[in-house]
C-alpha cells in the first residue's frame, strides 16, 4: 500500500509521458543524468540508493590512520589506468620486450611519466596495503565480525605481491631475469611437488619466452580479474559490517 | 512422513540415490579428465630441449684462449667451456645448483664462483665453498686440431 | 549477536556524513599521495636495467625491497645445513608458507574478544616481534 501511495506522489511531481520532451529524454539519457534524474531512474531508483549509501554517517572515531585502505584502491585505479596505457606499447616477447619498454620510455610522448607512475605506484601501494593492515591489526578490528575480511585482506596482500613479483620480469632486463631466475627457485624447496611447481611457473626447465607469455598473462589478465572478485568482496564486507567501533 | 522414510530404509538401493551417484560420478569423470587435460596443459613438451636440436656442440679453439672459458649451449642449458691447458678442456653445466644463477671462471683461482651466493666448484664440478647442495654436472669433451666438441668421449 | 550490531549501527548514525565530508577528507588524503607520486616520478624515474642475458649473472642480484625479507630468511636459513643437505631450503620455504598461513587464519587463532592494544598485550607483542623482524631482514638483506 504503501509503494502505490510512494508510486502515486512520485508521479504527480515528475511530468507525465506525454508531458516530457523527447529532447529532454534524450538528453537525460546521454549525459547519464538520466540514471539519477528523469525516466530511467523511475525504473532502477539509483537516486534513492546513492543517497543511501552517499549520506551513510561515518563514526566520529575514524581519524587520519583510516585512510591506507582507501589510498591503496587510488593507488590500485592508478595502477589499472596506467597499465593498460603501457598496454598499448608493450610487445610480450624476449626479443621485443626490452626494445618497447626502451621506445615507450624514451620515444613515445609522456611514455617515461606512464611507466614511471606505473614503477612508483606499484611500489607506494604496496607500502600503503602494509600501513593499512597494520592499522587493522593494532586496532584489533580483524575480529568478529570482521574475521573474514581480514582473510580476503591478507589474500589481497598476497595477489599485490603477486602483482609485483610477475610485472617485474615484464621489461626482461638483467635484474628482472635474475632476480625472476632466483625467486621462482624458492618454490622448487616444497617437498615432493617442488620440482613440478618451478616448472609449472616457469613453464620449462629455465625462465625462457614461454615463463615471459606465462607472466605478462597472469599479471595482466588472471591477477586483475582475481583481485577484483576478491576487492568487491572486501568492499561489499565492510559496507555490510561498518567500521570498526572506538577503541 | 515416517512411513515414507521406513520405506526409503527397507530398499536398499532407490532409484534416486542411484541416478544420484550416476550423476556424481559422470561429473567426477569429466572434471577430473577436464582437469588432467588442464594440468597438462601447462606442460609444455620440453619446451627448451627443442631448441638445442643437436646433441654435441662444437666450440672453435681459437675462440678459446688456455686458461680462459666460454658460455655455449648444451642440452638447453648454458654450459661452460674452460681450456685449462693446450690439450685439456672441461664442460660443465653453468647453471649453480643452488639458485640457478650463471657460474663464472675465475681463470687466477682456477674456480668456478657463483655470483649469487659465493659457492664455488673446482673444473670438475666439484662444490669447494658455499651453499650449493650439489655438484655441477660435467660432460665429455674431445679436442680436434681446431676445436672443441662437447657431447662426444 | 543481532543486538550488539543493532547498537553499533546507532553508534555510526553520530558520526558525519560520508558525502561530502568525509569524500572531502579523503580526497585531500588521495591529493598528498598524488603529490608524493609525482614527486617521486619526476626526480627519480624507473630505471632502465641493461637488456637480460641468460649466460652471465649480474654482480649483486636482489630482489624487490617487498620481497628482501623472504630472500634474507631464505639465506639465514641456510645456517640450518647441519641438519642435511636438504633442510636449508625446505625450512627457509616451509616456515614463510606457514607464517603466512598464521596471517590467514590470526583472527581464528586470537579468541581475545578486547580490541584495546592495553588490553590484549601478548597478540600485540608478538605483532610488534613480526614487525622487528620483518624491518631487520630486509635492512639485513640490502646490506649484505
Amino acid at each position: 500500500m504503501n509503494e502505490h501511495e510512494k508510486g502515486k506522489a512520485l508521479k504527480e511531481q515528475q511530468p507525465s509521458f506525454e508531458q516530457r520532451s523527447g529532447l529532454r529524454e534524450l538528453f537525460e539519457l546521454f549525459s547519464l543524468t538520466g540514471f539519477v534524474y528523469g525516466p530511467l531512474d523511475e525504473r532502477l531508483n539509483i537516486k534513492e540508493a546513492l543517497e543511501k549509501n552517499l549520506k551513510k554517517a561515518v563514526p566520529h572515531h575514524v581519524n587520519w590512520l583510516f585512510c591506507f585502505g582507501g589510498l591503496s584502491l587510488f593507488l590500485f585505479t592508478v595502477q589499472a589506468v596506467t597499465g593498460i596505457m603501457l598496454l598499448m606499447y608493450y610487445r610480450p616477447t624476449i626479443a621485443e620486450a626490452y626494445k618497447s619498454v626502451v621506445y615507450v620510455t624514451n620515444n613515445v610522448p609522456f611514455g617515461w611519466l606512464v611507466r614511471g607512475l606505473h614503477h612508483w605506484a606499484a611500489n607506494l601501494m604496496i607500502v600503503m596495503v602494509f600501513l593499512h593492515m597494520a592499522r587493522v591489526f593494532f586496532y584489533g578490528a580483524y575480529k568478529p565480525p570482521r574475521d573474514f575480511n581480514w582473510v580476503t585482506g591478507v589474500i589481497l596482500l598476497m595477489l599485490t605481491l603477486g602483482f609485483g613479483f610477475t610485472g617485474y620480469l615484464l621489461p626482461w632486463n638483467q635484474i628482472s631475469y635474475w632476480a625472476t631466475t632466483v625467486g621462482t627457485e624458492a618454490p622448487g624447496a616444497v617437498p615432493v611437488v617442488g620440482g613440478l611447481l618451478t616448472t609449472l611457473i616457469r613453464g620449462g626447465a629455465e625462465v625462457s619466452q614461454t615463463t615471459l607469455t606465462r607472466f605478462f598473462a597472469v599479471h595482466v589478465v588472471i591477477l586483475p580479474l582475481v583481485i577484483s572478485f576478491f576487492l568487491m568482496g572486501h568492499f561489499f564486507m565492510i559496507r555490510k559490517q561498518g567500521i570498526s567501533g572506538p577503541l | 512422513m515416517t512411513m515414507e522414510l521406513n520405506s526409503e530404509k527397507d530398499q536398499p538401493i532407490r532409484r534416486r540415490s542411484f541416478l544420484n551417484y550416476f550423476l556424481g560420478l559422470s561429473i567426477g569423470t569429466f572434471g577430473g579428465s577436464a582437469a588432467y587435460a588442464f594440468a597438462k596443459y601447462l606442460f609444455p613438451p620440453a619446451a627448451i630441449g627443442a631448441e638445442s636440436g643437436s646433441e654435441t656442440v662444437r666450440v672453435m679453439l681459437a675462440e678459446l684462449p688456455i686458461g680462459g672459458s666460454k658460455i655455449v649451449r648444451y642440452k638447453g642449458e648454458p654450459t661452460v667451456v674452460i681450456r685449462v691447458s693446450e690439450k685439456q678442456v672441461h664442460a660443465l653445466s653453468a647453471v649453480c645448483t643452488h639458485l640457478g644463477c650463471i657460474v663464472k671462471w675465475d681463470g687466477s683461482k682456477r674456480l668456478l664462483v657463483c655470483p649469487c651466493h659465493a659457492a664455488t666448484f673446482d673444473v670438475n664440478g666439484n662444490v669447494t665453498a658455499g651453499p650449493a647442495p650439489k655438484p655441477l654436472a660435467s660432460y665429455h669433451t674431445k679436442i680436434t686440431p681446431d676445436e672443441v666438441i662437447i657431447g662426444e668421449a | 549477536m543481532s543486538e550488539v550490531l543493532g547498537e553499533k549501527a546507532n553508534k555510526t548514525e553520530e558520526g558525519e556524513p560520508f558525502f561530502p565530508n568525509h569524500m572531502l577528507d579523503q580526497t585531500m588524503m588521495v591529493f598528498v599521495m598524488l603529490a608524493i607520486l609525482v614527486t617521486l616520478v619526476m626526480f627519480f624515474p624507473a630505471p632502465m636495467e641493461p637488456p637480460a642475458d641468460p649466460f652471465v649473472t649480474p654482480e649483486h642480484i636482489k630482489p624487490e625491497w617487498y620481497f628482501l625479507s623472504a630472500y634474507q630468511a631464505l639465506k639465514v636459513a641456510e645456517h640450518f645445513s647441519f641438519l642435511g643437505a636438504w633442510a636449508p631450503k625446505v625450512l627457509g620455504i616451509l616456515v614463510q608458507a606457514g607464517g603466512l598461513f598464521l596471517l590467514v587464519l590470526l583472527p581464528f587463532l586470537d579468541k581475545n574478544p578486547e580490541r584495546h592494544p592495553r588490553k590484549r598485550p601478548f597478540m600485540i607483542a608478538m605483532g610488534i616481534l613480526a614487525l622487528i623482524a620483518l624491518a631487520a631482514l630486509t635492512i639485513w638483506g640490502k646490506l649484505s
